[in-house]
């Protein structure tokens, strides 16, 4: 049952990913916001390791769901639901739509959506706040503000801010750098 | 037959090797695809993969499969297709399960937690600078500005699903944009 329903979500989530692994981010958050797949930390952490290891990012993600839900099969079954629109739309376009993106309507609608994806994305990225640097459980139990920001985090924050948009390495070295500071200052 | 059938694994290894050495997804894979289809195998060429590539971001799912499957299916047909595909999401599948085998296990440590917490402000930042750059290259004018609001908007204040917002947005773009992408239309 739970094979079925991870094919069935993941399929619905690769026919509306639109713009590649990050697109997938929102769609991916409903869905493991709504069965309990994941909770917010462990849905950032997700990120940081797709980000970081070998493969296309949205498999990497569905693997981490699929196997955390019903081991190897469950990854099998979820990564092979996120690829399989697709597949099939590439077989159908192969055979009967050779030039099916310079149709001025696909070109009209992957204008506008490419916009659309970014306000979505965003939505994801707000949920990555709330557990990297606003400590938004601390404050809902202790109600001071004081609670809601953590020093040491704003400033890693800033300092990795300025970095990523300084020196345009590829994300590992961030991340990796960022790990070994948390185990140093926490 | 059997050539054919040695022919689609040598599809599957060498789009192995290709999701092995893609860190990160999207972009990071094309200069390993045109050295190995290109260069190596001579399988496809360089304005194949590109075009491919650029098709790939035009259809719904994964950009890196969808790249793999086009080529796969330009070279050995559906097979080929199906060789690629597997072939480029194997390694992920693989290094992913043996990752969440021993992360279930250690995130309990003190220094994995802390390790974590710094990991996760870096994420944040990452994604920051993404979306800044999609803003740079995809909102060219104000009707992309007003989606991407109200995109964001359905789905954090009103709890909308992505999905709906989807494809809601797909119909508003095609009022707005088609008139335009057909007068820019050279056939």
């Amino acid at each position: 049952m739970i094979l079925a329903r991870l094919f069935y979500e993941f399929f619905k989530i690769g026919l509306f990913t639109y713009g590649g692994g990050l697109a997938m981010l929102p769609l991916l958050q409903e869905k493991a916001t709504a069965y309990g797949w994941l909770t917010k930390e462990q849905f950032t952490d997700m990120i940081a390791i797709s980000q970081s290891t070998p493969g296309a990012i949205a498999i990497n993600m569905a693997t981490f769901v699929g196997y955390d839900q019903a081991g190897f099969l469950g990854s099998l079954i979820s990564s092979i639901g996120v690829i399989l629109p697709g597949f099939i739309i590439i077989i159908i376009v192969a055979k009967f739509l050779k030039h099916f993106n310079e149709k001025p309507v696909v070109k009209a609608i992957f204008v506008g959506l490419r916009a659309t994806v970014i306000g979505l994305i965003l939505t994801a990225v707000i949920n990555v706040a709330l557990v990297s640097v606003v400590n938004i459980d601390l404050y809902n139990e202790t109600k001071i503000i004081g609670n809601l920001f953590d020093v040491k985090s704003i400033i890693l924050f800033a300092v990795t801010m300025f970095a990523v948009i300084k020196y345009k390495k590829h994300p590992i070295y961030y991340i990796i750098s960022a790990g070994i500071i948390g185990i140093i200052i926490w | 037959m059997m050539n054919n059938f040695k022919e689609i694994i040598k599809y599957y290894l060498v789009f192995f090797k290709i999701g092995l050495f893609t860190i990160g997804g999207g972009y990071a894979m094309l200069p390993i695809v045109e050295k190995e289809l290109v260069e190596k195998y001579k399988w496809s060429t360089e304005e194949e993969v590109l075009d491919s590539y650029a098709l790939a971001q035009s259809i719904p799912g994964v950009i890196a499969v969808n790249t793999s499957a086009l080529l796969g299916i330009k070279g050995k047909g559906v097979w080929g297709a199906v060789a690629a595909s597997l072939g480029v999401i194997s390694p992920s599948i693989i290094i992913i399960v043996i990752i969440s085998i021993f992360f279930n296990r250690f995130r309990e440590i003190t220094a994995v937690a802390n390790a974590f917490k710094g990991i996760r402000i870096a994420v944040l930042a990452l994604l920051i600078l993404s979306v800044y750059k999609m803003v740079r290259k995809s909102v060219k004018d104000i009707w992309g500005v007003v989606l991407l609001t109200a995109s964001f908007v359905c789905v954090l204040i009103f709890n909308i699903s992505p999905i709906y917002v989807i494809v809601g947005a797909a119909i508003i773009s095609i009022f707005i944009y088609y008139r335009k992408e057909k007068d820019n239309d050279p056939s």
